[in-house]
């Protein structure tokens, strides 16, 4: 029962009598059944874009439901039907062009057909107590009516749950009725929309919002009204408001049995989006998203540009994904399934002449039918670990289980853990992850699991049900599907219309007078980067003393944590900071691993400067330099220290004081206090750190090189500071047994072998686009 | 009478397997079957105990997944899943009990359980379920609500807190009276 209520025994009998009254509300297990393969059908349409039009999934589950024979016949015709009509009425080779005329891509919805829609002609906004609800785009067809918002200005405190569950919308008709909101996509700061189709001779509306998307209530002004004026997009009216897409030519590749190909792409002045077709050999497989491999999709133009993929906003491109199924040496079926995922990358350089989508891998699940059982030793108990010797033949890995474990979870619940090993295939082919069967016995609730790719081993942890007594002797489990990770890569690579035959290139600079010098150090820019869409530069340390080396140019304030970054012109113009989804390579890179915010820490990526700018200036506010230095210090684990499970964090230990002092390289470093924290199944030990270097000082920025040795003489991981690099401020090391899960109390020795110094600026590099010095 | 499955084993206190299940769920649709298992019984039960026949329960059990399943991908873990499920189940019985009064004034909407008898009240047999029923209907729709969420849905008092948007600590001393009230008063009926 709810063990957190202290109640007395009638008080008890009390709940026990309302637990059984509502009990009269359990669900018929055929409605459970039944309930769950609807979900599952419509679990293939979500996995596209979540902010589609939704008419095109409707029908694919209509004809999902259709017997397989008849879709398949069904489908022939209607396609030699249409293709017979197309053809005879227009000639091939206009087909396409008439079907794309239709067609446009609308941010935030995606490719939609726009016959007989009508449509916002320009964005409109309200602003209220400086927030700006602005409506982007309104895309009303026969189906429905789509609305697609965006609000700038929100207040800090962010969203919340009840926020997006209570939203409401609703669209007033001059007729003072109303449509209420049906399906939407909430993000913070953006949402699309569905409302029921408008009436066909309506063209003005009121959209009404109780708040804005995600907002909990009384965080900002509350019921919006923005008055809608639409046209019937027709005409040249298509092409100057919506990207128009088109079917790129041999962007195809096939690996592991899988041919990806891409088959939509669109350009909006903000945003790339593509559609990709897939086909693979055996019907049992399911591929759920592109994204589900090791990394992430990448969009990479000739230019050396790197696009990561980002979520769709106002504005962007986008490529859409198909996937198609064909059985081996059978006579070709439709599909069994279909992914049709809008992939959304900032908008390429208009001087790209040739784009490469990269998918390093995807994730396959497979169904498998596998079961065995775990021993259980005498008097097993929370915290009890034991050996286990069970080979299994897992979707061809050869798999092992290895050890198991009883865990109390944060949550007070038991949970039966398992290693395994052996998931590594051919191929290159990884087991990345286990489904349980259905737990009809009762005997846990749920699972989860974590692959552990250093040691190439799958962890797998059944979530026990605390109401049916453990097992005497074994728990039965049986494996229902596994996901494996096939490697790749895929290439699909494309020629973009209408673009010059040769790519564009960058222009490098290396500018030898971009210096600053502070402290005795110089600082100089010896490569800049220019392109149409960013700007690169690298900078180093300029005859640094002996042992001396640049680390890192620092973007925020130490002191006040600060964005304070900025890059100006010679006109005075200021730019926006980094450039979070577009990086720059040199060309010939090929590796994909290094799209996102640059950790080069010896590199900034800028915004490209106005066309007419000659000169460029980067100011940052100091520069972080690493130093030969070393120091060693104690720090004792407690026994008996438990970890609790945070809302949305890490389990963290309460945490305890320690008195740690040390020099290095001339700083007194001290901290006060440590605490444990669960990371990815470890368990670590943090230093709370003292407070950063202000921003007008020299200070200690991080230490770096650490070795650990623990209360039983061995060395243990350490933890990176995210972001930062090896060095960190608030060092971390691994405090947990990894062959019994138990966190090892005692002392553990740290030797830090250097340090990194903040040097404070401003540092200010300027140079000349022409040149000049 | 069904047997008693409200239990802990049921319940869906915002568990680290909840927070594996969603991500999973946001990263890979089809895993949203894990949390759909997990729910199905407390989300049926819930509603069943609002609308009071099976056949308009299981119509919004499917809705309410089916919205979920939809907006997983905007849910962001700022609390526990069961709380923005729950939220999610109260506004489709609340667009269910609208439906069915088109024309009640926009006013009334304020409340729109007001009024309502608790339906489970038709459908109890047994007489101390009956006494239960009797209770339940002399209490206000905020009241009911919270036994509802507490043991048709066994949500944990931090989720009801969420749901309802009340401090967890309300919620527990509220639910609490409930019982200490609902003991007495059952004293008093039984004494007479």
């Amino acid at each position: 029962m709810h063990a957190d209520m202290a109640l007395n025994p009638a008080e008890q009998g009390v709940e026990q009598a309302l637990l059984r009254h509502y009990a009269t509300g359990d669900p018929a297990p055929a409605f459970v059944e039944r309930l769950e393969r609807q979900l599952n059908a419509q679990a293939v349409a979500v996995t596209g874009s979540q902010t589609r039009h939704e008419l095109a999934p409707r029908l694919w589950q209509r004809w999902r439901a259709t017997p397989r024979s008849l879709r398949w016949a069904a489908g022939m015709a209607a396609l030699l039907v249409i293709l017979a009509l197309a053809v005879g009425a227009l000639g091939p080779q206009r087909v396409w062009a008439q079907v794309q005329r239709l067609l446009g891509y609308v941010p935030g919805i995606g490719f939609v057909n726009l016959a007989d829609a009508r449509v916002l002609v320009a964005p409109v906004q309200l602003e209220r107590d400086g927030i700006t609800l602005r409506v982007e785009q309104v895309i009303a067809d026969a189906g429905r009516t789509s609305v697609v918002l965006s609000s700038r200005g929100l207040p800090a405190q962010g969203s919340s749950a009840r926020g997006a569950a209570d939203f409401t919308a609703r669209l007033r008709l001059p007729d003072g009725s109303s449509l209420n909101a049906g399906d939407y996509a909430l993000r913070w700061g953006a949402a699309t929309i569905a409302f029921p189709p408008l009436p066909s001779n309506v063209y003005t509306a009121t959209l009404e919002l109780d708040r804005l998307p995600l907002l909990p209530p009384g965080a900002a002004p509350e019921n919006w009204a923005v008055a809608l004026a639409l046209r019937p997009a027709t005409g040249p009216l298509v092409s100057q408001l919506f990207a128009e897409p088109y079917q790129p030519a041999g962007a195809s590749d096939t690996q592991a049995g899988i041919t990806l190909s891409v088959v939509q792409v669109a350009h909006s002045p903000q945003t790339t989006a593509l559609t990709l077709r897939g086909v693979w050999t055996d019907p049992t497989w399911q591929i759920w998203s592109v994204s589900g491999g090791m990394t992430l999709p990448v969009l990479r133009d000739d230019i050396g540009h790197l696009y990561r993929e980002a979520a769709p906003a106002a504005g962007d491109s986008t490529v859409a994904v198909e996937v198609i199924h064909v059985e081996a040496g059978a006579t070709p079926a439709p599909p069994p399934t279909v992914l049709e995922q809008e992939l959304a990358f900032p908008a390429v350089s208009a001087l790209a002449t040739r784009l490469t989508l990269t998918i390093d891998s995807l994730r396959v699940s497979m169904p498998v039918d596998a079961t065995f059982e775990v021993a259980l030793p005498p008097g097993v108990r929370a915290g009890d670990c034991w050996p286990l010797d069970i080979r299994l033949d897992v979707a061809g890995f050869p798999v092992h289980v290895t050890d198991a474990r009883l865990v109390e979870q944060a949550t007070g619940r038991l949970a039966l853990a398992l290693e395994l090993t052996g998931i590594t295939g051919q191929d290159g082919r990884t087991l990345t992850a286990i489904s349980p069967g259905p737990a009809d016995s009762g005997l846990w609730l749920g699972a989860s699991g974590s692959y552990d790719d250093a040691g190439q081993k799958l962890r797998f942890s059944l979530d026990l049900n605390p109401d049916i007594p453990l097992p005497a002797t074994a728990i039965p489990v049986q494996i229902e599907s596994v996901d494996v990770t096939v490697p790749g890569p895929w290439r699909l690579s494309w020629a973009v219309p209408g673009r010059g035959a040769a790519p564009a290139v960058p222009i490098t600079l290396r500018p030898a007078a971009a210096t600053d010098t502070h402290h005795g150090l110089t600082l100089q820019v010896t490569e800049a980067t220019h392109t149409d869409r960013l700007i690169r530069v690298v900078a180093d340390l300029q005859n640094p003393p002996a042992d001396v080396q640049l680390y890192q140019l620092v973007r925020r304030d130490p002191g006040s944590e600060q964005w304070a970054l900025t890059v100006t012109d010679e006109q005075g113009t200021r730019y926006a900071g980094d450039m979070p989804d577009v990086v720059w390579g040199p060309a010939g890179e090929t590796g994909v691993s290094d799209v996102g915010p640059e950790l080069g820490f010896q590199a900034l990526t800028l915004p490209p400067l106005a066309p007419l700018a000659r000169r460029v200036t980067v100011t940052f506010p100091g520069i972080a330099v690493l130093r030969p230095g070393r120091a060693s210090f104690d720090v004792t684990v407690p026994s008996g220290i438990q970890l609790q499970a945070q809302a949305g964090r890490p389990p963290l230990s309460d945490p305890w004081p320690v008195d740690i002092s040390f020099k290095i390289g001339g700083y007194t470093a001290h901290f006060a206090e440590a605490q444990l924290v669960a990371v990815n199944e470890d368990v670590y030990l943090m230093l709370v750190p003292q407070p950063a270097a202000g921003s007008g000082r020299p200070g200690l920025f991080g230490f770096c090189g650490l070795r650990i040795t623990g209360p039983t003489g061995a060395g243990a991981p350490t933890l990176d500071a995210l972001g930062q690099g090896p060095c960190t401020l608030a060092p971390g090391f691994a405090v947990m047994d990894p062959a019994t899960g138990e966190i090892v109390p005692g002392m553990y020795q740290v030797e830090v072998n250097s340090y990194t110094e903040y040097v404070p600026g401003p540092w200010r590099l300027s140079w000349d686009l022409t040149g000049q010095p | 009478m069904a047997e008693l499955a409200l239990t802990d084993a049921t319940e869906p206190t915002p568990t680290d397997g909840d927070a594996w299940l969603v991500q999973e769920a946001q990263r890979r649709p089809a895993a949203f079957a894990q949390l759909y298992r997990r729910y199905v019984g407390p989300v049926h039960r819930y509603i069943y105990s609002r609308v009071g026949n099976r056949a308009d329960a299981e119509d919004l059990t499917a809705e309410v997944f089916t919205a979920a399943l939809r907006g997983l991908p905007a849910y962001r873990e700022r609390g526990a899943f069961a709380g923005w499920l729950f939220s999610i189940a109260r506004r489709t019985v609340a667009g269910h009990h609208r439906r069915a009064r088109p024309t009640t004034r926009l006013d009334d909407l304020a409340d729109p359980h007001a009024h309502d008898p608790d339906p489970l009240a038709q459908v109890l047999a047994d007489e101390t379920s009956a006494d239960l029923a009797q209770w339940l209907a002399r209490l206000n729709e905020e009241q009911r609500e919270l036994l509802r969420l507490r043991y048709a849905a066994g949500l944990t008092y931090r989720a009801i807190g969420e749901v309802l948007g009340k401090r967890e600590a309300a919620v527990k001393m509220a639910v609490h009276r409930l019982l200490a009230r609902l003991h007495d008063e059952w004293e008093v009926d039984h004494a007479r």
